[in-house]
């Protein structure tokens, strides 16, 4: 039992310290990517991506 | 404390209307950034690493997901949290090696069906696309019901019809910025609803974490005989049936699918998959702990206990497991943070909604009208897509308001999932890595999903009265019949490709496979 529930309990704590560094790491560039994205097709810039 | 007495208020409908508003000017403002249709399904291939794993965890990251996955840490506590080790593997592999998302993304398809006419025939690409959408659109038939039981519970609702109506109110919000913004309004949405909802998971768990406590979490393993060993239960069969569907499916459910086609490279590709090992864990085990939580908090209060065990068994209400998780944090987080949670949870609806709907819409559009049809302008296209959008919109309100689902809800995902991704998974996997994979061994393939059709209740229910079946001694499960559909799609695909080969074509000389 103690096997298992200390399988458990690194991952829940993987899940709440991981998800806390996602939210860190996505907003600290995410406002600054979609300003460039909406640039970009705003421009009509996107059929040339495609070709990537 | 009654079982249906909350915490939640106006102050807390009228955080949750303010969001929704929102959501509509979004809509309308994202409609100017739409020129093609590329740009209106795949938000013109501009997606960098962190909008796109946003907006890839907002899609994933559905109410849904949080109310299955709570209900099976109610149902089956610790044991359940070997879904998120699943995820969380098969992401970590796909990400270190690039299996079959990165050569998907180097064939700049728009959608999987489209993949299909490029390697196998344009026959193909349609009975794909078919039972994409039958697989798709049953598998999201319950979203609304789930999301309505999440609204009752918390807000101590006990008129169903007047959720309905909410829930009605909700899918057309859905449906309008959808329709009019496409994929742009999607990724837009999807941010803002991944930050709101990001923060809200977290203040829940640390509710959840301080009102049942460590002491609290014991007791559910030591106390209150909650499992926690998933080879006991819920057993072996179901461990390797699960791990077939999960993996095919977090490489190849089409709405993640789109996200991956929706970057900019397949190196990007890739390292979304790396980076989303973290969000698909979370996303299964922080609701798996409300889950749990709401175990140990029912179980340390008999009385409550017993009224909900009441309420479950009264065919006259509509409490289910699925409430347990609901009622247990509209009854421990306090008046104004309940409403901002629910914004999060709606937006979580809502980030789902759009995207599946969009998803699905779009390989109506592409992968069935438009090769029956033949040429179509971009204007054409984004109309049929809107009215597509429109009429799974409708069906899907029909389904998930009057249907009544007699299992548990993650059952019956996994089961209308087995469908597609027992039939898309050889197809997808043997066409990348495989030359000599045929049409034949194709359409063999995809449509042998629908043998996991047999793995819903009513289809093991007839398998087990047989008099075959009972004379062998053996009882047949959902887990029995979805590791059939796996079984005969790969074979049925391999034996039609060795023994009905496709006549050569150039590109095979050209490029090997």
């Amino acid at each position: 039992m103690y096997g298992w529930m200390i399988i458990w309990s690194i991952v829940i704590g993987a899940a709440i310290l991981g998800f806390l560094g996602l939210l860190v790491f996505i907003s600290g560039g995410a406002v600054k990517e979609l300003k460039m994205t909406l640039e970009e097709l705003k421009m009509g810039d996107s059929e040339n991506n495609e070709a990537n | 404390m009654s079982l249906y007495e909350t915490n939640f208020t106006g102050l807390d409908w009228a955080i949750v209307a303010i969001y929704l508003g929102s959501s509509i000017f979004i809509g309308l403002w994202a409609n100017r950034y739409v020129g093609g249709l590329s740009d209106y399904l795949v938000a013109g291939r501009t997606l960098r690493i962190r909008l796109a794993l946003a907006t890839m965890t907002g899609t994933e990251l559905g109410l849904v997901t949080v109310m299955y996955s709570s209900e099976l840490g109610f149902r089956q506590q610790y044991a359940s949290l070997y879904l998120a080790i699943y995820e969380f593997v098969t992401l970590l592999i796909v990400g270190l090696t690039g299996f079959i998302v990165y050569r998907l993304r180097q064939t700049a398809v728009l959608t999987i069906p489209e993949y299909y006419e490029q390697r196998y025939t344009r026959g193909v690409r349609i009975v794909g696309a078919c039972m994409m959408v039958i697989s798709g659109v049953l598998n999201m038939g319950l979203f609304l019901k789930a999301g309505a039981e999440f609204l009752t519970a918390i807000s101590g609702f006990s008129d169903p019809l007047y959720l309905k109506l909410i829930m009605t109110a909700l899918l057309l919000l859905v449906l309008f910025y959808t329709v009019l913004g496409g994929m742009v309004s999607v990724v837009i949405t999807d941010l803002i609803q991944f930050i709101v909802l990001g923060i809200g998971m977290l203040v829940v768990s640390s509710f959840v974490l301080y009102e049942i406590g460590f002491d609290g979490f014991g007791k559910v393993v030591t106390q209150h005989e909650g499992s926690y060993n998933p080879i006991e239960s819920p057993g072996p069969i179901t461990l390797v049936s699960q791990a077939a569907v999960l993996f095919a499916a977090v490489i190849l459910w089409p709405a993640g699918a789109s996200r991956m086609l929706s970057v900019r490279s397949s190196e990007v590709a890739q390292k979304l998959y790396l980076y989303s090992t973290i969000p698909f864990l979370s996303r299964r085990a922080l609701p798996a702990l409300w889950g749990i939580g709401a175990f140990a908090f029912f179980a340390s209060q008999p009385e409550m206990q017993a009224a909900f065990s009441a309420a479950i068994a009264d065919e006259n209400s509509s409490t289910t497991t699925l409430s347990a998780m609901p009622l247990f944090l509209a009854k421990i987080i306090p008046t104004g943070l309940l409403g901002i949670v629910t914004a999060g949870m709606v937006a979580a609806f809502m980030s789902t909604h759009d995207s599946y709907l969009l998803c699905w819409s779009g390989v109506i559009t592409q992968d069935i009208v438009a090769p029956i049809a033949g040429e179509l302008t971009d204007k054409a296209r984004i109309n049929v897509t809107r009215v597509a959008i429109v009429l799974i919109g409708a069906a899907l309100l029909f389904w998930g308001l009057w249907y009544e689902v007699s299992t548990d809800l993650w059952q019956y995902m996994s089961v209308t999932g087995t469908v597609y991704v027992a039939g898309v998974f050889p197809v997808v996997a043997g066409g990348l890595y495989w030359k000599r994979s045929s049409s034949v061994g194709a359409y063999i393939a995809l449509l042998g999903g629908l043998m996991g059709l047999w793995a819903m209740t009513p289809g093991i229910k007839f398998l087990n009265s047989l008099e075959v079946v009972k004379s062998i001694g053996i009882e047949i499960t959902d887990g029995h019949m979805m590791l059939v559909t796996f079984t005969t799609t790969i074979t049925g695909f391999v034996f039609g490709s060795i023994l009905f080969p496709d006549p050569p074509r150039e590109s095979d000389e050209n490029n090997g496979a």
